[in-house]
């Protein structure tokens, strides 16, 4: 026992010490969080919603997780999870992972080198169809050296090869899991109770109404300040947020700018900035919808996409559906992507005379008075498809409609519900559409999104296609070297905002609603809940719901 | 535009119900079933309220241009005008984009009220086919007819509506219509096999068969007309039903599309904040109530002036 | 009699067996499945999407998924609900008794609502009393259920905290009340979306209630009752109302389909975690299975409902019993 606080004190002093490991005394409350939507699946590998990995991420762990700098390249950075230290191999070839001798699952055994050599497995294997598993072909496979080593074989180095060992995949644990078939990992009711080694334990999940974790005192780093976390579930946004402002719910992950005077006028409120990795457009089919062998009559002519971009204030736009929580997107990333250098790229400006210039330089006039241009026979006119579930999204949608009226297009919107909505997309029967990407810590994936391979079997569904830009990726992301690399994405972003397949809108800053009692620590872009173990109700601002305590709720 | 404006409707409805009142009475004096009908029709005070006010609305639609002070998809000033509680510049206040919530509802009554005319009017011509046809065959082809719209009635309306708009996503306003209409004809159809069961076996409609008549003769000669009361009883409390499916559906999110203006989609607009954006919801909310509750008066009036019992809407 | 019955409950089936095939094919016709959520993530390949709707035999013709799908229907097996990630069985088995909470409160109340308005309008006909009755019943029918509720909210939980917004109890802190506590909770929760459904639906009933009674009391069973002098108050009770039940309980029946409707937009916007909101989250989330078990689960209530008037009708009226034996 004696030995267990020395060394605690010891890593306190020499790892990155979190204010939270020293507040062993002050440990307790409950924190609820306002969802609007019912998690899919609590178990890391099968979950691809939001409120899933948030639980998942809570009950499991990583071998690593990256810093708050967010650095993916190498090892740098990265903080210890599971894995108590690695080595690289002198080739780079190959890590070994030690697993902490103390880690356990929350069942009481003790995790081992299997239980890592059997997530990757299972995450590789096509009868469990993970979401992940395309990112782990590089990987060769994975060795137990010993009960607490694992070894990850590569088949090539790569810059980001740290990261998709570390990172990309969540540890099972064998004993558990290996008792359900593979490809029952979705319908097996044992999933649905999941066993993990994170510092919250599960407790319960009641579909439509909530997920209940509870704090593992066990945990061989430390017990989480919060006694418990509660996630319920509401139907929708506006449920949700309306649950926050009641008094129902303590933390809300993001707010709309309506909901800013309602926080204000509540003292016990206050808001929490966070950044985003997304980025939204307004998307340009570059296609027939009709015949995706020929161009489309109107976006095909990079020229009339150039000019549709000068016709939007972006600006306007983004103050007016986001107020102060999104700045004018640079291009098809964020700009967590451009570390910190985004003086050097320039998009496209608004400018409204300029537009009607050229459209009128391409032959794209009105010459009926109408107020919509034609040229040959076809008005400038098509639909702007968006989501129903995204009001970011449909509101843009409107605006965007009433400032490409200006100029002489028109715009028909299709709001739909959102399953028909991305049905729609992947047929490519589409003019135009209101999108936005989530994307990834690592700037290599804008290839997943906007490279020619994913036109035919992906999501690069304006079929964009440019071989210039697909180079200056693959150089990008091959180079071992951060300078160089940084150079040729730089070449790839100016290449495809010249080419404007797309109006580049907005990039949310999240804002997150929460209670004043409620001592939030940094919130990552990608994943705010990441340190959420170090989140703190001081003693003397706890309320009822706080004093509850590690009990279990009372029958039902 | 200045409130005087709004003059200009109010004269139209008011002198319109009083010409319809004038019409009625020298119909009354003629005697007959539909004389005695018109008769009581203008006595009933309330009736003519409803009436009277029906024709408001229509009229505030068909003059939506010069009543409205502004277009109702303009956005007036994305920045500075979006959201704007009621004012004397703007009396109902703006929505999120910054357009007149006044000029949306004026506007709105334009397509609330068509597509409520237009449904019900498929509906009901589909639902009298449908019933005139079982009544006149009858035997087992009618207990057929009659066990399919048993079925379809037993699904909750507002389930198959959601069902067909939400899976199928980008409808627009003439599918909407015929959605509306293609969905609401059952319970007329119904109403319409009974009383043609019941004409059927009059000795008019039998001597005529006797004489000889072909069927479809008899069926637009003898049996429609018997028919009428019970169908411009259900129709005008259909359009009301219809008015609020509408409106339910564009709550649901799956209503008219944008920029259109109709009163359903205009509370949907506040859907982001129904609290801070109340204005929104509440004088397109008004709308709804009042045009309804008209209709239904004058639906009532209408069934207690024809008499013919227990009729449901369209 | 039991001929009867047994004729009817034969047609009932034969009624749901023909929804249940319409939504089978609009469900199955419309665009999107269970997994389209994966379409447009960059992280998801399509043919990990492909591999996915494989399993659960959705890449199979329509027409086998039918008959795949009666049968495993008949073995009891309702299906995988995806939204919920649990069998569908259990999703509804936990939704009904919610919903039938609401809507049994929300039909009692309504009911004796609906029935007391009726009277007093029927028994002074044409006072002030009876004309605000009216005007109030008529404002009521005619106002969109959703927006009643939107309304409702507004008021009784934003602008006067009095109600909590939503939810049937308070998240957590439930668990932890004594049970008085809770059931004050409950209560609470209950209060609002129940007023609103009893408001709507005790108003279609007084309109049908006035009218019966008044035709009940033009019948001449009635004129005598009052021509051998008994008191008015007496003839009413007695002799009118207990007729004029009759039409009523068919309207049990008949309001079924409508109360149905209502409780789906009142859930929506009490988010009450019931069979209305259950459908709209379905829907939205393409999950099929679903939507098809309430969609014809629905209509399996409603069929019942009015199977259940008409025998209800054969027993309360003796000539239409005499009749049908």
């Amino acid at each position: 026992m004696l030995s267990r606080a020395l060394l605690a004190l010891v890593l306190c002093t020499f790892v990155a010490c979190r204010p939270g490991d020293r507040r062993g005394g002050d440990a307790g409350g409950t924190m609820i969080i306002s969802v609007g939507a019912e998690p899919d699946a609590l178990l890391p590998i099968t979950t691809t919603s939001v409120a899933g990995n948030q639980v998942a991420d809570i009950i499991f762990e990583r071998l690593a997780e990256p810093g708050d700098e967010m650095n993916t390249r190498g090892d740098a950075g990265f903080v210890p999870e599971l894995a108590e230290s690695w080595t690289w191999s002198p080739d780079s070839l190959s890590i070994a992972f030690k697993i902490h001798p103390d880690a356990r699952w929350h069942d009481g055994k003790p995790v081992t080198a299997r239980d890592v050599a059997f997530s990757f497995d299972i995450h590789k294997d096509p009868e469990v169809g993970s979401s992940v598993a395309p990112l782990l072909a590089r990987i060769d496979s994975v060795t137990v050296r010993d009960s607490l080593t694992a070894v990850v074989w590569y088949k090539q180095r790569y810059p980001e090869q740290f990261l998709d060992a570390a990172f990309q995949v969540r540890i099972h644990p064998e004993h558990w899991l290996g008792q359900v078939k593979r490809s029952e990992y979705t319908t097996s009711p044992v999933v649905r109770s999941p066993v993990g080694s994170g510092r919250f334990k599960f407790v319960r999940w009641e579909p439509g109404s909530l997920v209940e974790v509870v704090a593992n005192t066990a945990h061989y780093r430390g017990r989480p300040n919060l006694d418990r976390i509660l996630w319920t579930i509401a139907p929708d946004f506006n449920t949700s947020a309306a649950r926050l402002f009641a008094g129902e719910a303590d933390f809300i992950e993001y707010l709309r700018p309506e909901n800013i005077e309602t926080i204000k006028s509540r003292p016990e409120l206050t808001i929490a900035r966070y950044g985003s990795l997304d980025y939204g457009f307004m998307w340009f089919n570059l296609r027939d919808p009709r015949n995706s062998a020929r161009p489309h009559p109107i976006f095909g002519d990079a020229g009339v996409r150039r000019a549709l971009s000068m016709a939007v204030d972006r600006e306007k736009a983004v103050r007016n559906v986001l107020g102060e929580f999104g700045f004018v997107a640079v291009g098809p990333l964020p700009r967590a992507h451009l570390f910190g250098d985004t003086s050097r790229l320039t998009s496209i400006g608004y400018d409204p005379e300029g537009a009607k210039r050229l459209l009128d330089s391409l032959g794209w006039r009105d010459t009926n008075n109408d107020g919509i241009r034609e040229k040959g026979g076809r008005q400038l006119r098509f639909s702007l498809a968006a989501p129903t579930s995204s009001q970011t999204r449909m509101q843009f949608s409107v605006v965007l409609q009433a400032m490409l009226r200006d100029v002489g297009a028109r715009v028909e919107l299709d709001h739909m519900e959102l399953r028909a909505f991305q049905e729609l997309l992947a047929r490519k029967r589409w003019d135009a559409a209101m999108q936005a990407w989530r994307t990834d810590p690592t700037p290599s994936s804008i290839i997943q999104t906007w490279g020619i391979a994913s036109v035919k079997d992906g999501v690069n569904f304006g079929s964009y296609e440019n071989p210039a830009f697909d180079a200056y990726v693959d150089s990008a992301a091959s180079s071992m070297d951060a300078q160089r690399a940084n150079q040729h994405y730089h070449r790839a972003y100016e290449t495809i905002i010249a080419d404007a397949p797309a109006i580049w809108l907005y990039e949310p800053v999240n804002a997150a609603g929460h209670h004043r009692r409620i001592k939030v620590a940094t919130m990552r872009p990608d994943a705010w809940w990441t340190r959420i173990h170090e989140w703190h109700i001081p003693r003397n601002e706890r309320i009822p719901r706080d004093n509850i305590g590690l009990r279990p709720a009372s029958a039902q | 535009m200045t409130l005087a404006s709004w003059l200009v409707p109010l004269a139209v409805a008011i002198l319109a119900t009083a010409a319809i009142s004038r019409v009625w009475a020298s119909a009354g004096t003629s005697g007959g079933p539909w004389g005695t009908a018109f008769n009581r029709l203008r006595r009933n005070r309330g009736g003519m309220l409803g009436l009277g006010f029906i024709l408001f609305v229509a009229a505030v639609a068909l003059l939506a241009r010069w009543l409205a002070p502004f277009d109702p998809n303009d956005q007036l000033d994305i920045i500075a005008l979006a959201s704007r509680p009621p004012s004397l510049a703007y009396p109902f206040g703006t929505d999120i984009y910054s357009r007149d919530v006044l000029s949306r509802v004026v506007y709105g009554a334009r397509i609330s009220l068509s597509i409520a005319l237009l449904a019900v009017a498929v509906s009901i011509t589909v639902g009298t086919t449908y019933g005139a046809i079982a009544g006149y065959i009858g035997g087992r082809a009618d207990a057929v007819m009659m066990r399919i719209i048993d079925a379809l009635l037993s699904i909750p309306r507002i389930l198959i509506l959601l069902a067909i708009l939400a899976l199928w996503g980008r409808v627009s306003l003439g599918a909407l219509v015929l959605i509306l209409g293609l969905t609401g004809w059952f319970g007329t159809s119904r109403l319409v096999r009974a009383q043609v069961l019941a004409l059927k076996a009059e000795d008019m409609v039998l001597a005529a068969h006797a004489l000889g008549a072909r069927g479809r003769r008899i069926l637009l000669r003898h049996i429609l007309p018997g028919v009428t009361s019970t169908i411009v009883v259900a129709a005008t409390l259909g359009i009301g039903n219809v008015i609020t499916l509408e409106a339910g559906l564009s709550f649901l999110g799956v209503g008219v599309r944008q920029p259109t203006a109709s009163w359903g989609n205009i509370i949907s607009d506040a859907s982001a904040d129904y609290a801070g954006l109340w204005w929104i919801s509440l004088f397109p909310g008004l709308a709804i109530v009042a045009t309804v509750m008209a209709c239904n008066i004058v639906g009532d009036a209408l069934r207690d002036a024809l008499d013919p019992r227990e009729i449901q809407p369209a | 009699m039991r001929a009867l019955v047994a004729r009817r409950l034969l047609q009932a089936v034969v009624i749901v067996a023909i929804s249940a095939t319409a939504t089978f094919l609009l469900v199955q016709l419309a665009p999107g499945d269970p997994f389209s959520n994966m379409i447009d993530n960059p992280r998801i390949p399509p043919e990990v999407r492909e591999r996915w709707r494989a399993r659960w035999g959705l890449d199979r013709p329509m027409h086998e998924q039918y008959v795949l799908y009666l049968r495993n229907v008949a073995r009891g097996d309702l299906g995988w609900s995806f939204s919920q990630s649990r069998p569908v069985i259990d999703a509804i088995a936990e939704a009904v008794p919610r919903t039938l909470l609401l809507m049994g409160v929300g039909l009692l109340g309504a009911f004796l609502l609906g029935i007391a308005t009726g009277v007093v309008r029927a028994g002074r006909r044409g006072s002030v009393a009876d004309r605000a009755l009216g005007a109030g019943t008529l404002f009521f029918y005619s106002m969109p259920e959703f927006w009643l509720a939107i309304m409702a909210m507004l008021v009784f939980a934003y602008w006067l905290p009095i109600f909590p917004t939503s939810g049937m109890t308070t998240p957590v802190l439930y668990d932890y009340m004594s049970l008085a506590g809770k059931v004050r909770d409950r209560l609470a929760h209950l209060i609002l979306p129940t007023a609103t459904l009893v408001l709507l639906t005790a108003a279609i009933i007084a309109r049908y209630q006035r009218a019966a009674l008044l035709d009940v009391a033009t019948q001449d069973f009635v004129r005598t009752a009052r021509a051998k002098g008994l008191p008015e108050r007496a003839v009413l009770w007695r002799h009118i109302l207990r007729n004029a039940l009759l039409p009523v309980i068919t309207l049990l029946g008949l309001s079924l389909p409508h109360l149905v409707g209502g409780t789906v937009f009142i859930e929506q916007v009490f988010a009450w975690p019931g069979m209305g909101r259950l459908v709209v989250g379905a829907i939205a989330a393409r999950d099929h299975a679903l939507v098809m078990a309430i969609v014809v689960l629905g209509s399996v209530l409603v069929t019942l409902g009015s199977l259940m008037a008409d025998l209800l009708y054969m027993v309360a009226d003796p000539r239409l019993r005499d009749h049908a034996r």
